[in-house]
């Protein structure tokens, strides 16, 4: 467990009163932890317990990870990915990602007698690249399954606020199309769309 | 608007009755009220008022539950036939008929995907605005290679009504004094992007016979007086148009044709007014108003009126008038030929070839423009057609640079991966297919015989199958867009047959076609029933062949022309 980064999250999605219960029983407090920053951040999470979940969270991290603009954790992708998939995928893709997310844990247990979770950066890397390339002990259902989470990810990152507005350059009124332009002058690339 | 221009109860025999509010009701509703006729517009939906109820414009992502995602429950329950187009999300699920109280029928082996729009304004709040005169060949292919009846009208005819409906809708485009695609009155055109010129350029070179241009929208880029005066105002190209623009910005019956109508004083409207049937007067022969459900209540009513249009969609319109039936006409109103509800075509888009583009890195653009790439159908004509299908097909594309949602799946994690997608990615290109299907009269829409919907009208039973024409016309495109992508030099070149049921190109026509012979079509070349001259038939209904081209500018140009039609009539006194 990487407990400054659950105890910055934890302070600041639920102020200092979970951080105290963090401190004191940390088990219990995960789950407080989690049911208290879902509350603040309008979820409820139904699909994924508090194991499954903290191993999201640490996958969002390691995926958009905090630079001069936050992370996909900090913008809470992982309850994001929760009550999407809960709300908007059908069941069959609900169980591939519970299944994935518990299969990693149990390959992390097997390798390092640890959870997931508790892995070192560099350990919980290792993992998810073998996962992405589909390489053993993982298999192409198992890389599919995490691509469609990479997916939600990145489409719950960058349709965040911070996501669209901070990293990217969103456009609610272009006023006017201009087909040719320098992308120096832009700056990056947008993240408003017609479409989502 | 105003709210007397809203009726319930009314005993008053109105100098015309338009059903349905659509682009097509929109456009006989304001010509007959310019004219001075008296006219009660009846919409089976609710009011949908101009800027106060587009609830979700401007509305980001993230101020959406599941970020403009549907929820999968209310999908599959509500709306499994509406997902399908391309348009549908949470921030337009409203303007979408839902598919539960609006059921269909399709035959036993056959699939059609009928998307609807039952509210005030109808599809006009939902299309995608690309507007296209139909050719001189157009007309004539019937004629010409034998497959469906002849238009009673030629181009020549309709001319003058694009050009009136054009000034007043507001089309941007280029002039390309092509002979297959007659120019419309235009408004400075949408620019391309680098590639984009550049493969237009190319083409120029190695395939004359296939410009690409500019695509043709109703979109303002530089309005006029006309526009000016009803509230409209330039594009702000944030192509967000199906939540409705109060910009007005893009033509609809709430932006241009409804606030033209209401300032007449002439306009009045009949909403939650579901048409049952036509009432029919057997000793004038003529129609007396209609019978309508109302949407909420399920109470019965009637309107009176001098005339009737019918513009309430193609299905919409057959299926109002193939449950009209009287001693006089059993198998439907105006419908001794036997053609009501045969001929029924949409488009075919399935051929569709996507390619990578490679350099322009420090190229890119400004603005979600709501217009793409065209190439307009090269084989307008018998002599040009290919040796395996008749009729041709237009293409439609855009180059845009891949972004965090085409390649968010891709390989890597941390800063790097982040990094990457900051940047907009490689550029891409699409090119799809807009094919035309042939008039068949095995395609054909009837009444079911037992299922009902819940306003208690017989179900449409659609049989509706693409041919092996229109299938071989998707093939052929697959290898024409791609021999047109190489020979640009683009690369990863990708094709794909799509495999979409007819219905989903959302331009359904034909089902009580217009013709010179009253024993083999509906309507005579004024869209007036052969066999009842006080009822008029304006949208896509009407049609004797879909030509390439999106057919709401069509739409527009016949209505205005029967209505004229119908007014001189009526002044002549020989109608109403």
């Amino acid at each position: 467990m990487e407990r400054r980064e659950l105890l910055k999250t934890a302070a600041l999605l639920c102020g200092s009163a979970a951080t105290g219960v963090l401190l004191s029983t940390p088990s219990l407090a995960i789950t407080n932890t989690f049911q208290q920053a879902s509350a603040n951040a309008g979820h409820s999470p139904n699909l994924l317990n508090t194991v499954q979940l903290e191993t999201l969270r640490r996958i969002c991290e390691l995926t958009i990870p905090a630079t001069d603009t936050p992370s996909a954790a900090q913008v809470n992708c992982h309850f994001f990915i929760d009550a999407q998939l809960s709300s908007v995928f059908d069941t069959q893709t609900q169980h591939a990602a519970v299944t994935l997310l518990d299969a990693l844990d149990n390959h992390a247990v097997h390798q390092h007698k640890q959870g997931f979770s508790q892995l070192n950066e560099t350990a919980q890397l290792a993992l998810l690249t073998k996962l992405e390339a589909a390489s053993a002990p993982f298999s192409v259902i198992q890389k599919d399954a995490f691509k469609v989470l990479k997916g939600l990810i990145v489409f719950g990152y960058y349709t965040s606020q911070p996501g669209a507005t901070k990293e990217l350059t969103y456009l609610a009124v272009p006023g006017r199309f201009v087909g040719s332009v320098k992308l120096s002058k832009i700056g990056s690339a947008y993240s408003s769309k017609a479409y989502y | 608007m105003k709210k007397q221009t809203y009726i319930n109860e009314s005993s008053e025999v109105y100098d015309a009755i338009v059903v349905g509010s659509g682009i097509t009701g929109g456009w006989a509703a304001k010509e007959l009220t310019e004219k001075g006729l008296k006219t009660l517009m009846v919409e089976r939906g609710r009011v949908v008022e101009h800027q106060k109820d587009y609830i979700t414009e401007s509305k980001p992502p993230w101020e959406y539950p599941n970020r403009t995602k549907v929820p999968h429950n209310l999908v599959e329950e509500q709306y499994a036939i509406q997902r399908q187009c391309y348009a549908f999300h949470d921030g337009t699920k409203h303007f979408f008929g839902n598919d539960r109280d609006y059921p269909y029928a399709t035959e036993e082996g056959t699939d059609f995907s009928w998307i609807r729009a039952n509210q005030l304004g109808g599809k006009s709040l939902l299309w995608h605005r690309q507007s296209y005169r139909m050719s001189e060949f157009d007309f004539l292919a019937n004629q010409r290679d034998g497959h469906g009846n002849d238009w009673p009208i030629r181009y020549k005819d309709l001319a003058p009504w694009y050009s009136y409906v054009e000034q007043f809708v507001g089309i941007s485009g280029s002039k390309e004094n092509l002979p297959q695609l007659p120019d419309s009155e235009m408004q400075p055109p949408f620019e391309m992007t680098a590639p984009e010129r550049d493969f237009a350029n190319k083409m120029k070179q190695v395939e004359p016979d296939k410009p690409v241009i500019i695509s043709r929208c109703a979109h303002l880029t530089q309005p006029t007086k006309i526009q000016v005066e009803l509230g409209r105002m330039q594009c702000m190209v944030r192509n967000e148009c199906q939540k409705g623009c109060s910009f007005g910005a893009y033509f609809s019956t709430q932006s241009a044709t409804l606030p033209a109508a209401a300032r007449t004083g002439n306009l009045y409207i009949a909403p939650n007014s579901v048409v049952e049937s036509l009432i029919f007067d057997e000793k004038t022969n003529r129609v007396k108003g209609v019978r309508v459900i109302d949407n909420d209540t399920l109470a019965t009513r009637e309107y009176f009126a001098k005339i009737v249009f019918l513009c309430a969609s193609t299905l919409g319109t057959t299926q109002i008038m193939l449950n009209s039936t009287s001693k006089r006409y059993p198998n439907g109103i105006a419908n001794s030929s036997g053609v009501l509800g045969r001929y029924l075509m949409d488009h075919n888009y399935n051929a569709l070839v996507t390619a990578s583009i490679e350099g322009y890195e420090d190229e890119y653009y400004i603005g979600r423009r709501p217009a793409s790439l065209y190439v307009p159908n090269f084989h307008y004509e018998p002599g040009r057609y290919h040796k395996q299908f008749k009729r041709g097909y237009a293409l439609a594309g855009t180059a845009s640079r891949a972004d965090w949602q085409s390649m968010g799946t891709g390989d890597g994690f941390g800063k790097d991966f982040k990094a990457r997608l900051h940047n907009p990615g490689p550029w891409g290109i699409g090119l799809q297919a807009q094919g035309e299907m042939l008039p068949n009269p095995d395609n054909q829409v009837t009444l079911h015989n037992s299922k009902k919907d819940k306003w208690g009208m017989p179900q449409l039973n659609i049989n509706c199958r693409w041919s092996d024409n229109e299938n071989a016309m998707m093939e052929s495109a697959l290898e024409v867009s791609s021999s047109m992508m190489k020979k640009a030099g683009f690369t990863n070149i990708q094709q794909r047959i799509l495999g979409q049921p007819p219905g989903l190109a959302i331009h359904e026509v034909g089902t009580a076609r217009m013709g010179r012979d009253p024993k083999t079509s509906i309507l005579n070349g004024y869209n007036q029933c052969h066999d009842v001259d006080n009822l008029f038939v304006t949208d896509g209904a009407s049609f004797c062949s879909t030509g390439v081209g999106n057919p709401s500018l069509t739409f527009m140009a016949i209505t205005a022309r029967a209505v004229d039609y119908a007014v001189r009539e009526v002044k002549a006194g020989r109608l109403g």
